[in-house]
């Protein structure tokens, strides 16, 4: 029953996608402002599809419906209420059916959003657009990635429950829905920019429209990423936030491109500049993500991520060729019209910087991406194996991220068209202060590494000009200096300043010791004295838990495990962390004691400035919510750009041949 | 021209600003150098490298499926000597001469318990012709538990104990079990990861010796 | 208080500036830190070889039995007083694949090369752009402009 209402569900979704595309294909085409409006009520039925989808997996999921396929490989009666209705997204089709959700949600907002002007064609191609990608992700769950086959259970079979990693702490379950609300949600300002090409409409007003979309977009990306470093220090045990794992740096690809579109978006409005990159950039972020999610999901690469094989590996690489070759195309046919009217002035300004923005996360991408993917080109030519670890990544990418660092710190006092270096003189002088103290007074401290200290002058660099642009804007306008895109984008850079510091300071002074414990021996690493107690064996749940305890500095006592989940064959560590201001203390047990010995092996990690990490987060995602914050009452959005008039006969060619008519730029 | 006073971007651009005629070709704006023939050469180049990235990948197996060749292979085989779990010394190199079946395993793993009666048949067969000898060593394994494995299943060929699995590391044992095939003169032939059959074994070692002598005999 | 307003203070500042931060820079880079223990020694090139079992973790992060005697068999080099590079070509049985740091040479030298070609490349145009920019000049009116006026004029 809860098969057939899923699968219902999804054709449902399938179905109203494919009405939806051709409906609006000949509504748009035959100049039929009717058939336009009916995208609004499409958008509903899609949403529809997958609302029913996603209650049926659920009820699947709550009453332990084995005869469900994905139930009976991801469900299990011993699974926690909470992390039972995350089970859905623990497995490949249930995500899938998540990010369906999640999207058929977006595509109805942007119907809403736009229902006075459905018949605008703009408005109609962004949403057809957005109905091809549901039908895609729609026609995923009918083809290769179906959560809802049936199969026959066997009498009394209680499933393994999701992969135990997944099972470990709550943020998990809140780690993919983010990530996907990331995704998902640049779908609709890359709709809209396939909407601009196509129509040839590239003034600036479907940019401001979808600006608040596109920055909540890229805070929950932002948060998803947070979330997965957390999850793999906290949970995965091996004592790193960050390994450049080929599914961690699928989902940074797009974040790089979606932070430089986010800042040279800016350029576009203000000034009608950079529209070639801002087009390439947003398509990019998306296509990314789908790469990306090939990535993940096709096998082709090794990670810690496991995800089991499937066909669907085909299936993303096509529509990721697919959405390349129509964007491609798409730029290269209206390259003409995409000229600006304006060109930037000097080098030393806000566009410039931005453009020089623009440069360095391309180049990061670039190099994340060939980082990636080296391995299997090499295999494929050279038929020889090629690993490309955290070593190359961390040697190609800290150059960049200094470089970043650096024009955080000066785009901001930099004014638009042209300034003169007395300005920046005078702008930049007590940021450059807190600079030169910064490394003055850690080298003084004892800071050593090229790399470590250029970071933390850098960081006062970048952090004092933030706080001078806040500062300066709430002596002007009182709490709302503190909201707004320019201030809360401040808070944003804080926040990244004090991440950047701490990736610094952790990958610098992180020590490592791994050593072997009789019951009651006390050593002392990093000036923590650490003494090995006893060990226990837990039952619990859905597990078999050996706990060892572990006292640090005579105090509080912590209990790293290793663990026998019913229904996975290996052992999986849990380490046990003493969280600090200053630095976190990382145990985690590598041997129990057994027969033979009662000795245990610890393995014990001084991490210096961890907790800044996730604090650093945090501020960028308050920031994300300043910049978020809607502005001082304006007068209402002006139409998306220059309206074609769709009923009338004698329309105009909306491509001439010399453009007699150019768009205000930056119009509201 | 008039700069802007403010750098806050929330205002309301100036609309103000003459925006220039779209047609006017000789201080192209910002895009590449060269105008729309650029930006057309380098979408093409663009789709070329990706064309190109998206033929690798699809043309990828899955990693699971990735077989790794040994980089030992043709390549004299390390030094495998120590104690065995019965207290006696031995080496490979006394063996030389002779076919040398070195294999890896560990009381706790499944496959190699499915392995070990093919082991026990091929040292049976072989011993009685004196052609072929199998060496087995431990790999993270302590040495009273592979006494009882071998008390308990049989078998009596030398096993070294190999505490600190130094030789597997020479050998590059990722996992249990694992079995290598030294020929006569000592070079590594065959890497077999994963529980071996004597059927295996010997046709290997049957293949070799019949491509050595047919290359003897034609020389 | 005057006097910190005065271009004349700011020049001072950004020349004392610069110094105290070269100096510290300079210190920072030469000073790093003392030799280290064969612990840490161990930690630096097990960090640089892949575990040949786990999905995606070093030799220094993972805890199977393959990680930790390649971990033993490194000390025993580096006790012998073998640089990085001979413990890691001696360690040669796992394949090149264990190796995180992919080689300077050969196929496998490309994914060093292209992103110092697509940086000098990048500078290159950016170099190039801003170059031309500065040449043309800034505003002008163009015959078009001029029209327009004339027409605008005319009208009136």
């Amino acid at each position: 029953m809860n098969a057939t209402l899923g699968t219902a569900g999804v054709v449902l979704g399938v179905t109203a996608s494919v009405l939806g595309i051709v409906t609006l294909a000949v509504g748009l085409r035959q100049k039929r402002p009717q058939l336009l409006q009916t995208g609004w009520s499409y958008s509903l039925l899609v949403l529809l599809g997958a609302v029913v989808a996603v209650v049926a997996m659920q009820r699947a999921l709550i009453t332990r419906d084995f005869s469900v396929g994905f139930v009976h490989d991801n469900g299990s009666s011993r699974t926690p209420p909470l992390f039972n209705v995350a089970t859905m997204w623990s497995a490949l089709e249930g995500s899938i059916l998540l990010w369906a959700l999640i999207l058929a949600g977006f595509t109805m907002h942007v119907a809403r959003k736009f229902r006075q002007r459905l018949t605008d064609p703009l408005v109609g191609v962004a949403l057809l657009t957005m109905f091809v990608v549901c039908l895609f992700f729609f026609l995923l769950m009918l083809g290769p990635a179906n959560p809802f086959t049936t199969v026959s259970v066997p009498a009394g079979y209680d499933g393994p429950g999701p992969n135990p990693l997944l099972q470990e702490h709550i943020l998990m379950a809140i780690h993919p829905p983010m990530l996907y609300l990331g995704y998902v949600g640049f779908t609709v300002p890359f709709a809209f920019a396939i909407a601009a090409l196509a129509t040839g409409r590239l003034g600036e007003g479907w940019l401001v429209e979808t600006r608040r979309a596109t920055l909540l977009a890229w805070g929950f990306l932002t948060i998803g990423i947070l979330l997965g470093a957390w999850w793999s220090y906290e949970v995965l045990g091996w004592g790193g936030y960050w390994g450049w794992d080929p599914v961690e740096n699928a989902s940074l690809l797009p974040w790089l491109t979606g932070t430089a579109y986010l800042h040279s978006v800016m350029v576009q409005e203000r000034r009608g500049m950079l529209r070639v990159w801002n087009l390439s950039l947003l398509c990019a972020t998306f296509s990314l993500t789908i790469l990306g999610t090939f990535l993940t999901r096709s096998g082709v690469l090794e990670s810690v991520h496991a995800f089991s094989d499937s066909d669907i590996g085909a299936w993303l690489l096509s529509f990721f060729a697919l959405i390349v070759a129509v964007t491609l195309g798409l730029i290269g046919w209206r390259g003409d019209r995409l000229r600006s009217p304006g060109r930037i002035d000097s080098p030393l300004s806000r566009e410039g910087s931005f453009l020089v923005n623009n440069v360095l996360f391309a180049g990061f991408a670039f190099v994340v991406l060939l980082g990636t993917v080296f391995p299997l080109v090499a295999e494929a030519i050279n038929d020889r194996a090629v690993t490309v670890g955290p070593p190359y990544f961390n040697r190609m990418t800290v150059p960049l991220g200094i470089g970043l660092l650096f024009i955080m710190a000066v785009a901001p006092v930099l004014p638009w068209r042209k300034a003169s270096g007395e300005l920046l003189s005078q702008r930049l002088l007590w940021p450059a202060w807190a600079a030169a103290l910064a490394v003055a007074v850690t080298v003084a401290l004892g800071a050593r590494g090229l790399g470590t200290v250029l970071t933390f002058g850098l960081g006062a660099f970048a952090g004092g000009a933030a706080v001078r642009q806040v500062v300066l804007a709430t002596r002007r306008q009182g709490w709302r200096g503190l909201v707004g895109r320019t201030n809360g984008g401040m808070i944003v850079h804080v926040g990244v300043v004090i991440v950047a510091v701490a990736i610094a300071t952790n990958g610098h002074y992180l020590r490592e010791v791994e050593a072997r414990y009789e019951p009651g021996q006390t050593r002392v690493v990093g000036g923590h004295e650490i003494t090995y107690l006893r060990t226990d064996v837990v039952e619990e749940r859905n597990r078999t838990a050996t706990k060892v305890s572990v006292q640090v500095d005579g105090g509080q006592v912590y209990r790293p495990a290793l663990s026998q989940y019913a229904g996975f064959g290996s052992l999986i560590g849990t380490p046990s962390v003493k969280t600090g201001l200053r630095e976190d203390i990382y145990l985690t047990v590598t041997r129990v004691p057994d027969e033979a010995s009662d000795e245990a092996t610890l393995r014990v990690i001084i991490q210096p400035m961890a907790l800044w990490l996730w604090i650093g987060g945090g501020v960028m995602a308050f920031g994300t919510l300043l910049a978020a914050w809607p502005g001082r009452r304006r007068r209402p959005t002006d139409p998306v750009s220059a309206l074609v008039p769709l009923d009338d006969a004698a329309t105009p060619d909306p491509r001439p041949a010399a453009a007699p008519a150019p768009e205000p730029v930056g119009t509201r | 021209m008039v700069t802007p006073s403010s750098n806050d971007d929330d205002e309301v651009p100036d609309s103000s600003r003459v925006p220039r005629a779209a047609d006017t070709d000789d201080n192209g704006g910002d895009e590449p150098a060269g105008g729309p023939r650029a930006a057309l050469v380098t979408s093409a180049v663009i789709a070329v490298l990706v064309a190109l990235l998206v033929a690798v990948l699809a043309t990828r197996d899955p990693s699971t499926e990735r077989a790794i060749q040994s980089p030992l292979l043709g390549r004299l085989a390390p030094a495998t000597a120590g104690t065995t779990i019965d207290g006696e010394q031995v080496s490979i190199d006394d063996e030389r001469g002779r076919w040398v079946v070195v294999n890896f395993f560990a009381s706790w793993c499944t496959p190699c318990r499915t392995e070990h009666p093919e082991l026990a048949a091929f040292d049976a067969d072989h011993r009685a012709q004196g052609d072929a000898v199998l060496i087995g060593v431990t790999f993270d394994d302590k040495v009273e538990k592979a006494r009882e494995f071998f008390a308990k299943r049989g078998g009596d060929w030398p096993v070294i104990n190999d505490p600190e699995n130094s030789i597997g590391v020479a050998y590059g044992v990722a996992q249990v079990p694992e079995t290598f095939v030294i020929a006569p003169n000592g070079t590594v032939v065959q890497r077999f990861a994963g529980a071996v059959t004597q059927t295996k074994l010997d046709d290997l070692i049957a293949r070799y010796e019949e491509r050595t002598t047919d290359s003897r005999t034609r020389s | 208080m005057r006097l910190l307003g005065t271009p004349r203070f700011r020049r001072a500042s950004w020349l004392v500036m610069a110094s105290l931060v070269l100096v510290s820079l300079a210190r920072a880079t030469v000073d790093d830190g003392p030799p280290r223990t064969t612990e840490e020694q161990v930690q630096a090139i097990a960090s640089t070889m892949k575990c040949p079992v786990c999905k995606s973790q070093s030799v220094a992060d993972s805890d199977v039995a393959a990680s930790r005697a390649i971990r033993l068999e490194i000390a025993r080099l580096v006790e012998e007083g073998k640089s990085p590079d001979e413990v890691r070509s001696t360690i040669a049985a796992y394949g090149d694949g264990v190796q995180l740091i992919p080689p300077a040479s050969g196929f496998a030298g490309l994914v060093w090369i292209l992103p110092v070609v697509a940086l000098v490349v990048a500078l290159a145009a950016l170099s190039a752009v801003f170059a031309r920019w500065r040449r043309t000049p800034l505003i002008a009116a163009t015959d078009e402009d001029r029209a327009l006026v004339e027409q605008a004029r005319g009208h009136r």
